[in-house]
């Protein structure tokens, strides 16, 4: 996936620029959660984000369930400098 | 519908996994029921994605069709003697050369305009399924054989060609570079226009590799079904 849709491209962004689970990616971005989970399954299998599960105890501080977060991979931030001379309106989002 | 409900959908290798991750996001919207609702139109969209995504990838007939060459083999060697179903192989290749003969007339058989492609992989994938799809119809024939006296050759060969057919459709609706099953038919044009432009349903591969256009009904402007790559 080394062309990304401006869909994918701004999820990336903001998973870059640090919201890291699904619904904070949802937050910052605007776009629905039927958008925004399966373009995250997509990146993930193309390789461009990589998931880890939070630690149980610092899930357990704050009471609540461990959550799964995102981090892009070099391979997605190679992408995401394509994305970005192909989107030039991504640097505003 | 509640997120455990939904898992139903997610396959199973995967279902614990989404089912936790749903949770966590869902779990700190408990006094946002607003919120939580539009979440929870992702977790199904999700799930539907997750499910189709493993239908439509290429392991999934495969899978498929080897547990049900499995089963017929199974059967066959229950209803007839193991060391007997070798014997079966040459009138079997038999029925496939009529079947053979046969296909040409109910379906149209051009391979298709692959050009802009690499198809080494297709035709190994295409090689492999119709291996699977005769040893099964063989291992069926076989376990019938010993119960049924008359009318088997024809239904064999009638299964044959059924199965043959598919195993062609279900090829030429798969991107020839990832695999995946081709999705949003689109029908395009009018069949009366033919003169004036083509008609014909276009696939799309939902990964972007390109557009699959298929007539109607051949002319001699449009024979054959044609792959485009898709060029960003």
């Amino acid at each position: 996936m080394s062309k990304l849709s401006f869909a994918a491209a701004v999820i990336l962004k903001t998973i870059d620029s640090g919201a890291a689970y699904g619904f904070s990616i949802m937050e910052a971005t605007g776009l629905p959660s039927g958008t925004v989970y399966p373009a995250l399954r997509r990146l993930e299998a193309a390789a461009l984000i990589k998931a880890q599960w939070e630690k149980q105890s610092i899930a357990d501080k704050e009471q609540r369930p461990p959550r799964r977060y995102y981090t892009v991979t070099r391979a997605g931030r190679t992408a995401l400098d394509a994305a970005r001379e192909r989107y030039p309106l991504l640097v505003s989002v | 519908m509640n997120i455990e409900t939904l898992a139903y959908i997610v396959p199973r290798a995967r279902r614990e996994e989404w089912l936790a991750e749903w949770r966590a996001e869902l779990a700190f919207l408990a006094d946002r029921p607003e919120a939580r609702r539009a979440l929870a139109k992702g977790a199904l969209r999700d799930a539907v994605h997750l499910r189709v995504e493993q239908d439509f990838a290429p392991g999934a007939p495969m899978r498929q069709l080897a547990t049900l060459a499995a089963i017929a083999g199974l059967c066959a060697v229950a209803a007839a003697n193991a060391q007997h179903i070798p014997g079966k192989a040459p009138a079997f290749a038999f029925l496939i050369a009529v079947v053979l003969l046969i296909l040409p007339a109910t379906m149209p058989m051009s391979r298709g305009d692959y050009s802009a492609v690499d198809t080494r992989n297709r035709r190994a994938f295409f090689f492999a399924k119709l291996t699977l799809v005769l040893t099964a119809c063989y291992f069926t024939w076989c376990a019938a054989l010993p119960h049924v006296k008359h009318g088997t050759a024809h239904a064999t060969m009638i299964a044959c060609v059924a199965a043959l057919r598919w195993a062609i459709i279900e090829q030429r609706h798969r991107c020839p570079v990832c695999l995946h099953k081709l999705q949003q038919p689109v029908r395009v044009g009018q069949p009366s226009y033919t003169l004036l432009g083509w008609s014909g349903t276009e696939w799309i591969c939902a990964k972007g590799h390109g557009v699959l256009h298929e007539p109607i009904a051949p002319t001699t402007s449009f024979m054959r079904h044609t792959w485009s790559r898709l060029l960003y």
